[in-house]
């Protein structure tokens, strides 16, 4: 292991400096002609004029994408001169992309673009009648530019009384009135998809900020809140979460240097994480790592590739279930036959059975079948498939790994969680899972999209991944479990009809069919987790989820309320539906996000947008989104703001403000509190504890031993709580709202965050920049050292663990263990016990003791941190109880009691000394071996289940092995209907036959429909082969809101004829030719444009919109580099500049021949470098199965040449 | 030497992010470029160097007999150690320190352009509204005061490397990578930018693969000459002060001619050379 040498950036400094010295030194060999020794001699900063000597450094991180690049700005006054990357960092050690050095320019002080004041739009916006008619960029242009936005600047308070206002009038005529209101015959709460404001939020928001939007949807009763996360990421966390435990990088960047073999599969490193790719290369250049590039393009990541392979976008799944096929199928002995793999399957609880299942599926994908569906010869496969199986754990002795890198490439698919799960599944086989230098390496892309996504600015969760109160049934059984003293699932005793409720397999209940002994499996724990954090929740915000009376929760007379809304709303993707079939959908909040120009099948959006009684847009620049607004709000952005960052590998960082926003404009923090203040002032929405006029909470535990008694420890305030004034900050925003107090808040709130402050020394571990490695003696310190984790710079989720599912690596390529001894409460509950550490633990602080302790022992694996232990289980609260949270989180003050039963019926209430704790608010969680090892990874996981009955035909799903059995008979009339009818129509047919897609009458008179268990291979939606899309039809269709798309309701059935779902259907002009249409992005621009088309320094590197073609497509086509061609689909045209390649493939693709092109997506038509070509105008909204993901990185489009007058770029940057 | 310095490009490292480029505006605090799109240039953006951008990568696609490959090659001045543009310059206006570096003094150039005339690798660029001709600096006021140039620090991925020349070459050139730079020729001696890889060995001055680059931009020369601009500061300096004078007016009277003749040439290929 190289150590590296680590030198502090003044240390570096001074050495380099003295070695700079410009003394007079003899002449080269090889001048011919004597320099005399110039004098003049420069200060820092001369040549272009800044002072850096003079100017004031502060800290902070890159704003736009996710590796957390630490970057130094170096101000004078309220202007930033200089910044330059953070070399005391271990992410970047100093260095940035493009975009980082580039990122100077987004300072107001810089940038004459940044929104400066409120304003209110005065002129009419464009109406839906009209833009139903744009089928062109040129039609859209006309529309937009004749409702070009006219703004009136207003203070906040005037804008925020707009809003309120126009709120207030769309609650009172609001057509769904009578659903949505808190009162139903079942209790109070709200169901949280008919709010009619749909708020979107995007991932520039901090941590703090993005908790806050999601508990003030919350408590306005609404879950139509989202984020770009739902397009970026949320198959992945879908497809990891439900396979692994938690949906993110198990590696981290540093970590990649480790790998043996990296495959990029669906990312672009080069081009989106740049900085990422110092430490892949690193490993590259020390000749440990063979970079495998596969890729519909070649692009900068694969400029430096050892091997690279061209495949056809959407084909990922066979692509990977060929690797399994070698490794199954091909290799000898198989891997499922090696010692390593069977070791492995025991240790880390997967189960064998289901590997067969899988085993089975992989058969069918040899590499000639894999080889007709990708367009990858079937020599590259082979290469590629020995290569990776052949450097794997399993295969070496858990001496090499290989690892798996993706980003929008696997997850932009309507199958996008299949894909994800198809890569978790791969390196769980072949043991590549939870190691230094093996893992899963989905590169997130904003900054803090991680956070945002933790802190679940989405539409089906809350904070930490937590599920909705989906009834008023479960609503009482978490009463009941409040009751029982807060227990985890060990200590759990539910009645009867908590069980059921809650699917809990149950034996021997007692007499009143009360304290039932549960299995304890994943279902249980799940629910104590949830309840937990429903609490969590119950504490910090001042609000009630239970029934009323507190002590008898199943009684039909006790009332439910639940502060918390029920039942997901509508996503980023689903809610112009919301809006248009619907009705649901009059108002949005669109904060930091640019949908006019991100969302998929854009025209659809414009029509929403179009269609809104009140669109409130917050953003630093003008977006393409706001000209659709009534009211446009400045903010900050992430330099301009103090909080905390989730890099994509989980670590927390803190930025601090380096200056003020420009103008009036505020962070976002406190536009969103004043939101809440202003809409509670106009009573737009009420909290149904506030409506039923619930305003204490009875904290009651019952004796376990004696029914009918219970014990009242205290009471608890219900009163929301909003309130973040605390006098720490001067600034104009800040001063309302402190950043410091919500991380505090989030850490009790959340229990996946729980650990990043410490409550014994009182500090914000996000600020931790000690980039020190750890000794052996200290936690984890041998791994720490070994891998350079630097558990000692920030902190990071779960419990300060850096590699997730580490359970193995201390034993297994360190040939080493580590004995633990317990102490505090883990000594408490367990005994004098020493227990084996075999990986990476984490930390905690003990409650007892105030000390550090490992956390998970004897290592992390699967689930755990939802899989829980409690010391104090019965006993008190969570926290020991909790007033009100302002007491909790600003004077850090708990109730302190305990309830100790005995068997005889007695008990005594005990205080926080009596027991010893030093550190309630640590709680006393802990994670012994049987929890750790409880955590099996789901290599089976049916998406449909059991069975349901749809206009008289019951469904049943069944798993492979039955659907085998009907399988060819579904596609055989799928193939015999196509015949004579468009694809479209007889999906319809079937799904109308059988009430379900992929599904046919089985052997028992149900019909039988494949529960997606596994992943298989699914054509995209647009397929560019009709043979192939009814053999591996796609399964857009199980989702309502796909199948809304090719059948819409009245009024829109235009709708149907924009998707091409087999190249017949697609409309194209004569002259032009189809195209596997592919969008990506490029290192110099961000998204939607707005963060690099606004900036001078970039915009020059790609000033004009463009598309990438094949030579060979372009020869055809008579289209020369640099000419404006025609980029269409069924949904829109569009004019953009070519680039003609060699980078892009013609594809052979089971006999036919394929092109694929690429658009990088960065163009609108507002700010600099403006065009109206909008690439995702041509790209396809199918949905994703499990999230609703969009398919935007496969649709069927055509190309041809076009003349210059279509084209309407301009600059405008000068 | 001892303290010599020289900067490694590293092309098997380099991604193409061009951060350098951007680090390079934001240090010197040089204007964006005016671009427009490049055709056949791949992602090369401005197509050239200018008086405001002073690095540049250089894309270029390459289809190969086994494959493809795709070259990015950062361009800037080589900062020669036989420095012919400052042999060139008739007012001492470029300095050439010890350990590397090759600056103009702005406030001592007076816009003749010898040096665009001497420099075989077409960097130092002219700007007529200042009358002065631009270059990179080896970020000399960083240098000078103990940092990496601007573009170093940035490099993400560590393409761009800065260090005691033989030092660094000695390493590199061990671990067996070809490099062009550490040795050239008489007329530039060695340059303080050096390029190595292992990736296209034996190929960095194959004209098949980072020749051509651009319109005027031909790679990296085996043997980089020009023909010598009629005053040679090695003939003027011998002179003395006391003919300086003269030597002035004898300088004015070619810049005229000179100018002339250049203007001329370039119209004649004014039409084929829109570009941005």
């Amino acid at each position: 292991m190289e150590q590296k040498l680590k030198m502090r950036r003044r240390d570096f400094l001074k050495a380099v400096g003295l070695a700079a010295l410009p003394v007079a030194l003899g002449r080269s060999a090889t001048r011919l002609l004597a320099f005399k020794t110039p004098s003049k001699r420069y200060w820092l900063g001369e040549i272009g004029g800044k002072e850096i000597e003079y100017s004031q450094e502060v800290r902070g991180i890159c704003t736009y994408c996710s590796v957390g690049c630490g970057i130094i700005f170096y101000k004078m006054g309220g202007k930033v001169i200089h910044l330059e990357g953070d070399p005391d960092n271990p992410l970047n050690e100093g260095k940035l992309c493009a975009k980082g050095v580039a990122s100077i320019q987004l300072f107001g002080t810089e940038n004459p673009r940044r929104l400066k004041t409120p304003m209110i739009r005065v002129n009419p916006k464009p109406p839906v009648e009209e833009l139903r008619k744009a089928r062109s960029q040129k039609e859209l242009r006309e529309i937009m530019e004749k409702y070009r936005p006219v703004w009136k600047p207003v203070s906040w308070d005037e804008a925020f009384r707009f809003i309120a206002e126009r709120m207030k009038r769309i609650m009172d005529v609001y057509e769904k009135k009578g659903e949505w209101g808190p009162k139903h015959d079942d209790g109070y709460y709200y169901k949280g998809k008919l709010f009619p404001m749909m708020i979107i939020a995007g991932a520039k928001l901090l941590n703090e900020e993005g908790y806050l939007i999601r508990k003030i949807a919350a408590l306005l009763g609404s879950n139509n809140i989202d984020h770009d996360a739902r397009r970026c990421h949320s198959t992945t966390v879908a497809g990891l979460a439900g396979t692994v435990g938690f949906g993110a990088q198990t590696q981290s960047f540093i970590d990649t240097q480790f790998i043996s073999v990296y495959l990029i599969f669906g990312g672009n490193p080069a081009e989106n994480h740049p900085v990422s790719m110092m430490h892949t290369l690193r490993g590259r250049e020390k000749g440990t790592l063979t970079l495998i590039v596969a890729d519909p393009k070649y692009g900068r990541t694969a400029s430096k590739a050892d091997i690279f392979a061209f495949f056809r976008p959407g084909t990922d799944i066979a692509f990977l279930l060929y690797i399994l096929h070698y490794a199954f199928h091909e290799r000898s002995p198989p891997v499922d036959q090696l010692d390593t793999f069977k070791e492995m399957v025991e240790r880390l609880n997967i189960d064998l059975a289901e590997v067969d299942e899988i085993k089975k599926i992989a058969e069918e994908y040899d590499a000639e079948t894999v080889s007709k569906i990708t367009g990858t010869p079937v020599e590259k496969l082979r290469e590629i498939a020995r290569l990776y199986v052949e450097n794997s754990g399993v295969t070496t002795g858990w001496k090499k790994f290989a690892s798996i890198q993706w980003a929008m490439g696997q997850t932009q698919h309507h199958i996008g969680t299949q894909i994800t799960r198809m890569s978790t599944i791969l390196q769980l086989t072949l043991g590549n899972m939870g190691f230094p230098g093996g893992g899963l390496n989905p590169y997130r892309g904003h900054s803090n999209v991680q956070g945002t996504t933790d802190m679940c600015i989405l539409a089906h969760i809350l904070p930490g991944y937590i599920k909705l109160p989906p009834s008023t049934k479960h609503v009482r059984a978490y009463q009941e479990w409040k009751i029982k003293g807060f227990p985890d699932a060990f200590h759990w005793r539910p009645s009867k009809q908590t069980c059921e409720t809650l699917g809990l397999i149950y034996e021997s209940c007692d007499e009143n069919d009360d304290n039932c002994t549960i299995t304890v499996n994943s279902t249980a724990i799940l629910w104590t987790w949830w309840f937990q954090n429903w609490r969590r929740f119950e504490l910090t915000w001042g609000v009630f989820v239970g029934t009323d009376p507190e002590d008898k929760p199943w009684d039909p007379a006790s009332t439910v309320i639940s502060d918390l809304p029920f039942g997901a709303g509508y996503t980023e993707n689903t809610w112009w539906q919301g809006t248009l079939f619907d009705g649901v959908v009059r108002a949005m909040f669109l904060m930091g996000e640019n949908i006019a120009v991100s969302n998929a099948t854009a025209l659809s959006v414009y029509l929403a947008l179009a269609s809104l009684d009140l669109l409130v847009v917050v953003d630093i620049f003008e977006t393409e989104s706001a000209w659709f607004a009534d009211v446009l709000l400045p903010a900050a952005f992430q330099y301009e703001k103090y909080g905390s960052i989730t890099n994509s590998n989980r670590w927390l960082q803190w930025q601090d403000r380096v200056v003020q926003p420009p103008g009036i404009a505020r962070a976002d923090l406190w536009i969103m509190l004043k939101l809440w203040e202003y809409l509670r002032e106009y009573k737009v929405s009420e909290l149904p504890s506030e409506v039923y006029g619930k305003h204490r909470e009875r904290v009651i535990i019952r004796n376990p031993y004696k029914p009918g008694e219970a014990v009242e420890l205290y009471t608890r305030t219900i009163r929301v709580f909003m309130e973040y004034t605390t006098g720490r900050y001067s600034d104009p925003d800040y001063r309302d709202v402190d950043p410091e107090l919500i991380y505090k808040e989030i850490d009790l709130a959340v229990d996946l965050y729980n650990g990043m402050y410490d409550w014994v020394a009182h500090r914000n571990l996000s600020k931790r920049r000690y980039n020190f490695l750890r000794t052996s003696d200290q936690i984890d310190g041998e791994l720490d050292n070994t891998y350079l984790m630097y558990k000692n710079w920030g902190w990071s989720w779960p419990k300060n663990v850096r590699i997730l599912y580490n359970l193995w690596t201390l034993q297994k390529t360190l040939g080493k263990t580590r004995t633990y001894r317990a102490s505090g409460i883990y000594s408490r509950v367990k005994g004098a016990v020493t227990e084996t550490i075999t990986g990476e633990t984490g930390e905690i602080r003990d409650p007892l003791t105030g000390e550090w302790r490992p956390a998970f022992i004897p290592g992390h694996n699967f689930f755990i941190g939802k899989f829980y232990k409690r010391a104090w289980s019965g006993m008190t609260d969570l926290f020991t109880g909790a007033e009100d949270p302002w007491k909790l989180l600003y004077e850090e003050a708990v109730v302190g009691k305990f309830v100790v039963f005995r068997p005889d019926g007695t008990y005594e209430v005990k205080t926080l000394k009596d027991m010893g704790v030093k550190c309630p608010l640590c709680e006393s969680f802990y994670y012994d071996p049987e929890v750790v090892l409880m955590g099996k990874a789901v290599y089976k996981k049916p998406y449909f289940k059991g069975e349901k009955t749809i206009g008289g035909k019951t469904i049943k799903y069944v798993g492979w092995f039955d659907w085998l059995k009907v399988r060819d008979k579904f596609t055989a009339e799928l193939e015999s209907c196509t015949a004579a009818k468009p694809l479209k129509d007889c999906v319809v047919e079937l799904k109308e036959r059988y009430g379900e897609w992929y599904a046919y009458p089985g052997e028992d008179g149900k019909i039988w429909a494949w529960d997606m268990r596994y992943p298989i291979h699914y054509e995209p939606v647009e397929s560019p082969l009709k043979e192939l899309a009814v053999k591996y039809p796609a399964m857009a269709w199980r989702r309502a809101e796909n199948y809304r798309l090719i059948r819409p309701p009245s009024g829109w059935e235009m709708i149907s004829g924009w998707f091409a779902i087999t190249p017949e259907e697609l409309q194209k002009p004569e002259d032009a030719l189809p195209v596997v249409l592919t969008a990506n992005r490029l290192e110099e621009h961000f998204h939607t444009g707005q963060m690099t088309r606004n900036l001078s320094y970039l915009a020059e590197l790609f000033p004009e919109p463009f598309i990438e073609i094949p030579k060979e497509l372009a020869e055809k086509l008579g289209i020369k580099s640099g000419d404006i061609v025609e980029l269409g689909s069924n949904r829109f045209r569009i004019y953009v500049r070519a680039m003609v390649t060699g980078r892009l493939p013609k594809l052979r693709i089971n006999g036919s021949e394929v092109y694929v092109a690429n658009i990088p997506w960065h163009w609108g038509w507002s700010g600099g470098h403006r065009t109206y070509a909008v690439a995702n105008t041509i790209t396809a909204i199918f949905m994703d199965t499990v999230t609703t993901m969009q398919e935007s990185k496969a649709c069927l489009a055509w190309v041809r040449k076009a003349t210059p007058e279509d084209y309407d770029y301009t600059e405008l940057n000068r | 030497m001892a303290g010599e310095k020289v900067i490694v490009v590293n092309l098997d490292n380099c991604i193409g992010c061009r951060a350098c480029q951007v680090a390079c505006h934001t240090w010197n605090s040089t204007r964006a470029e005016e671009t427009s799109f490049q055709p056949d240039m791949s992602y090369t953006n401005p197509p050239e160097l200018t008086p405001n951008t002073w690095t540049l990568i250089m894309f270029k696609e390459v289809s190969e007999a086994d494959g493809f490959s795709w070259l990015m090659l950062k361009r800037q001045c080589m900062h020669c150690s036989n420095a012919p543009c400052a042999q060139a310059c008739p007012v001492n206006a470029i300095d050439v320190y010890p350990d590397g570096p090759v600056v103009i003094r702005v406030d001592k150039c007076i816009g003749c352009q010898f040096c665009v005339e001497a420099c075989p690798y077409d960097v130092p660029k002219y700007d007529p509204a200042a009358n002065k001709v631009y270059k990179c600096t080896f970020c000399i006021d960083r240098v000078q005061n103990g940092l990496e140039p601007a573009c170093v620090s940035a490099c993400p991925t560590k393409a761009l490397v800065y260090g005691e020349y033989d030092e660094l070459v000695s390493k590199y050139r061990s671990e067996g990578y070809d490099i062009y730079g550490d040795s050239v020729n008489d007329y530039v001696g060695r340059t303080h930018y050096v390029y190595v890889t292992k990736k296209w060995s034996g190929k960095l001055t194959d004209p098949g693969y980072f020749g051509e680059v651009s319109r005027t931009f031909k790679g990296l020369p085996k043997d980089p000459r020009k023909p010598p601009v009629s005053v040679r500061k090695s003939i003027v300096e011998p002179v003395g002060w006391g003919l300086f004078g003269l030597t002035l007016l004898g300088i004015a009277g070619h810049l005229i001619y000179w100018r002339s003749r250049r203007i001329s040439e370039k119209r004649e290929e004014g039409e084929g050379g829109g570009g941005s």
